[in-house]
């Protein structure tokens, strides 16, 4: 890729590993990261923004069977994966950095 | 499922903030963002439904929307990809659209077509006829385009522009002194008394320096040029023979090679024979050149001498030429143009003070100089287009107007504005590349019946067909293009409710119509008009029956002859001449002493009228005035008497004035005063008392004399004040001058068979070829006048039998509402009449405020003709009532519920 990215904030990383682990709403993801509601979301405009992410519609049948409007899922693309990946790469240094950390 | 009353108030509160921030987020994206919130509220309602302060949970879950949507407009747009490429898609469909359209409307596009080709080929010919004399180029030489010209510009004391022409010496200098070329020639031009196997005829040629058919790079087809040798005068008896010459006198034979010649008089050798290419006249009115010499011959001629006054044939200055060769440029050599300026300035003791080298490339004219010509071509020919193009807008204008509802459908289902303006454009460029087409072939055409009237090569070259198809299209686009966009720009709503042409869009046609009349009015008018006084320039002479006056010019400067040599032979031609039959009198003078003559140049002296001081010596027409004269012309005495044998001979003692210039210098009694003469260029210590003895009716001759009668002021000597080489015999012929032509030629044998004729030619016929050129303007002002004639009738036709049938459904309603047929017709009639007639009248006014002006500054000019205004009037009226009666009368008749109905 030619064009250079932009640095992956903690926000940014929380919500592409909660997606990697099959949590594709924003509610959901609010939950699992423990993150609020306005953090959120905009953190995932952005990196849809970026093509990390992409989102979609649950089917019409699901949300009226709920009742509710449709809902919109997220998940990643394979540039997502990607970054993913590498960021991860950079994080368990920082585990080996900071044993006692990690360990409590 | 059913949740508890709190949960459902703050459900509906969160809600209901979604709601207030959604005008917060970006248009684009608002819907989809609206929607998710509203899902992930309701979501997280039920799944907070069991936890414990789950009001203000769910609350400040909610507020992440305002971050949320605040956010949404920092972030970058998502990027579109461009849409460039199915843009151009449709053009070629635009084309077949615009093709199917014209081919649809043949009418239309014929008429436009050949409005627009008629206008624009006006303008063709006259790019042509500018392309040809701005940049007459040398035919016949190799890459004319390195070829510059190198012109000395000198000042001398006293701040008089001195004028003094280059001579060789000059080019001498600045062949040795000027770097930056491969050679630097020079050619003089001049009449020469040619002799050749037994003919004698005057020949325009020029006297060169030897290299001069080297650096013009011309190849000659037999023979050779000149060595440098052969510049020295001893050497300098050879010749190069033009094709021309070569065919007349010699028969083409190829043994003219080597062959003698005689040039005023003198043997010279032919060593070359040029193409048929070089030396033909870049100018229509020019001689060719037929014969080179090198200069080293120009004292053996007596060339060598700049000439005083105007005599005829010499002609003194040098055309110098150089050639730039690959290695250095125009800027190289203007840069050692300065130093060799001062080169040549140090050879030169007469006082002069500043002198400049001009070098400009050879085919370049001084456009800003030339302005003026290239304005005063092209300004009837453009007032001819704009005929066309109004023309052509209103029938734009009309095709705009019945597609305005298309259009508008188009707009209204979503067609973007840049998308009709292509189409629109697509097909004016269309319409200009046929007009163009037909307009270069019209215009090919009428220039070969251009020069079948004028001796001249016309060109059309690639220039001149890309300027008319620029004019072409930069006319269709003003006239075409513009209005319909404008229409264009109609709400789609007004222009689908208005079902005709509004009030305001038809009075700008009835103006376009108007002008149109107008202009074509007064071309016609003028032009007319200019053609009769360009015959009156050349009827008005104060003589009697100018086809029976014949004027045979000979010029003996070259001959080496001494004065009493000269004043002897045209005493005996004159005798013996005046000894044949059919001859009634014959008078010598100089051939520019009584009318301005084409190729001889007006014949001056210098007078000092009673009372003038030394220093206010005037020019004045005027010379001597052989034989019988004023018999043989015409011009009767008045007063006192002619000239006496006693009168001739030596200094004169008497002159003879005419009628005008006894009126201007002694208030008509002239008689016995006394006046000073001399030669032009001599000072009054020089010249000469003389009395006058008589006064003659004036010669007239409206093409110089800017006064009241055209009568000439002239001044009649008995004897010449210089000697006098180039001198015209008059004859007055009983009947048909022509046949007298060889009997006079075998009397100038006898007396000295080598000078030949310079210029034969009655004073009708002269004065007739002096005004080809004016001639030439008049007859196309009126052919101009003619088509913008035929323009302004189809115009006139096409434009009113439109306004009259888009006006039906007015007409449906008048006679709905009881209006008589009758009066239905004279309505519509009256609305096409009253354009045509305030044009037609505006036109008048225009002609006749052009003629008053013509006729003030020229005598003779006849008054404007009645039937050149009355007859384009009556036409374009007739084709107003044509094109109004049937089609105001065909509504007329309609059942006024058809015509409602039609809607």
């Amino acid at each position: 890729m030619a064009r250079r990215d932009p640095a992956l904030s903690y926000t940014g990383l929380f919500v592409l590993q909660a997606l990697a682990q099959g949590h594709g709403f924003g509610f959901d993801i609010m939950e699992v990261t423990g993150l609020p509601s306005g953090t959120i979301y905009p953190a995932l405009r952005r990196l849809e923004a970026l093509e990390l992410v992409r989102s979609d519609w649950e089917s019409g049948q699901q949300a009226q069977r709920a009742g509710r409007p449709r809902r919109r899922y997220y998940e990643l693309t394979a540039a997502g994966r990607r970054r993913l990946r590498e960021a991860e790469t950079r994080y368990r240094a920082l585990g080996r950095l900071f044993p006692d950390l990690s360990a409590s | 499922m059913t949740r508890p009353l709190r949960l459902r108030v703050v459900l509906a509160l969160a809600h209901r903030l979604i709601a207030l921030l959604a005008p917060l987020a970006p248009s684009r994206v608002r819907a989809r963002w609206t929607e998710e919130w509203h899902a992930e509220i309701d979501h997280a309602a039920e799944r907070l439904a069991e936890r414990r302060g789950r009001s203000i949970v769910l609350l400040s879950f909610a507020a992440g929307a305002i971050p949320d949507a605040l956010g949404l407009r920092r972030l970058p747009r998502p990027q579109v990809p461009a849409a460039a490429a199915p843009r151009l898609i449709g053009v070629s469909q635009d084309l077949r659209r615009a093709l199917r359209g014209l081919a649809h409307t043949p009418g239309f596009t014929l008429t436009v077509v050949l409005s627009l080709g008629l206008g624009l080929a006006a303008n063709t010919a006259a790019f042509a006829f500018l392309s040809t004399t701005l940049f007459p180029g040398l035919p016949g030489a190799a890459d004319s385009d390195r070829l510059v010209r190198v012109r000395l510009e000198s000042r001398c004391a006293g701040d008089e522009q001195c004028n003094r022409p280059t001579t060789f010496e000059d080019l001498r200098v600045l062949r040795d002194g000027l770097g930056g070329l491969s050679g630097l020639a020079g050619a003089s031009r001049t009449s020469m008394a040619i002799g050749a196997r037994g003919q004698a005829a005057m020949i325009r040629g020029a006297l060169v320096s030897a290299n001069y058919f080297e650096v013009l790079g011309v190849a000659l087809p037999l023979g050779r040029g000149f060595t440098p040798e052969e510049e020295r005068p001893a050497n300098a008896a050879v010749a190069v023979i033009g094709h021309g010459m070569w065919q007349r006198m010699f028969g083409g034979d190829p043994s003219a090679l080597g062959d003698f010649i005689t040039v005023g008089g003198h043997a010279v050798r032919v060593v070359g024979v040029a193409s048929s290419a070089f030396g033909v006249a870049s100018r229509w009115g020019m001689q060719p050149i037929e014969v080179w010499l090198p200069w080293g011959f120009a004292p053996t001629i007596g060339a060598d001498r700049p000439s005083t006054g105007l005599r005829a044939g010499l002609v003194f200055d040098i055309d110098a030429i150089g050639r730039i060769d690959s290695s250095t440029s125009l800027e190289l050599v203007r840069a050692q143009a300065p130093a060799a300026a001062a080169r040549v300035a140090a050879t030169r003791a007469d006082g002069t003070t500043h002198i400049a080298l001009a070098v400009t490339p050879y085919g370049a004219t001084n456009l800003p100089g030339a302005a003026l010509d290239i304005a005063g071509t092209l300004l009837v020919p453009v007032i001819v287009l704009a005929i066309a193009c109004i023309n052509a807008a209103n029938l734009l204008l009309v095709r705009g107007q019945q597609r305005a509802r298309d259009i508008a459908v188009r707009l209204a289902i979503g067609a973007s504005r840049g998308r009709i303006a292509r189409e629109v454009l697509i097909e004016s460029l269309l319409l200009a590349l046929l007009s163009g087409g037909v307009a270069v072939a019209i215009g090919v055409v009428g220039i070969r019946a251009v020069e079948s009237l004028v001796p001249m090569t016309l060109r059309i070259d690639g220039s001149t067909i890309a300027l008319t198809f620029v004019t072409a299209i930069v006319s269709v686009i003003a006239f075409g293009v513009v209005p319909a966009l404008r229409a264009s720009r109609t709400a789609p709503g007004v222009a689908l409710a208005s079902r005709s042409g509004t009030p305001s869009r038809s009075r700008t046609r009835q103006i376009l119509v108007g002008a149109q009349v107008a202009l074509s009015v007064a071309l016609l008018a003028v032009g007319t008009q200019t053609t009769s006084a360009v015959a009156a320039l050349s009827r008005i002479t104060g003589a009697d029956d100018p086809a029976r006056l014949l004027i045979v010019t000979f010029d003996l400067s070259q001959f080496g002859m001494p004065t009493a040599a000269m004043e002897s032979f045209y005493d005996r031609v004159a005798q013996r001449v005046k000894q044949l039959p059919g001859v009634k009198d014959v008078g010598v003078a100089p051939p520019g002493a009584v009318w301005n003559l084409p190729g001889a140049g007006l014949s001056a002296m210098k007078i000092w009228p009673p009372d003038t001081s030394p220093g206010a010596g005037r020019g004045h027409i005027g010379g001597y005035a052989g034989g019988d004269l004023f018999e043989t012309i015409g011009l009767r005495l008045l007063q006192g008497r002619r000239f006496e044998p006693a009168d001739r001979g030596g200094v004169p003692r008497v002159v003879i004035v005419s009628r005008a210039a006894a009126q201007r210098y002694f208030g008509g009694h002239a008689i016995g005063r006394i006046m000073r003469v001399s030669a032009i260029g001599r000072t009054y210590e020089q010249g000469h008392d003389v009395a006058i003895v008589g006064v003659v009716e004036s010669p007239r001759d409206p093409n110089y004399v800017r006064r009241p009668n055209a009568e000439a002021a002239v001044v009649f000597l008995p004897a010449p004040l210089e000697p006098a080489p180039a001198l015209a015999l008059y004859v007055r012929a009983l009947d048909d001058p022509a046949p007298l032509l060889s009997a006079i030629r075998t009397q100038v044998d006898a007396v000295d068979s080598r000078v030949p004729f310079a210029r034969t030619a009655t004073l009708a016929s002269s004065l007739y070829e002096r005004e080809t050129e004016g001639r030439l303007v008049a007859q196309a002002l009126a052919a101009l006048g003619v088509i913008a004639l035929v323009l302004a009738t189809g115009g006139l036709y096409g434009a009113v039998s439109f306004i009259v049938s888009s006006r039906r459904r007015e007409v449906g309603v008048r006679l709905a509402l009881g209006a008589v047929p009758r009066a239905i017709v004279i309505m519509m009639v009256t609305a096409g009449l009253r354009p045509a007639l305030a044009g037609g009248a505006a036109g008048g006014i225009v002609a006749l405020i052009g003629s008053a002006l013509l006729r003030a500054s020229m005598f003779g000019i006849p008054a404007i003709d009645p039937v050149a205004l009355v007859v384009p009037t009556a036409l374009l009226v007739g084709a107003v009532l044509a094109a109004s009666i049937v089609p105001a009368r065909r509504a007329a008749r309609v059942d006024p519920l058809v015509v409602l109905r039609e809607e």
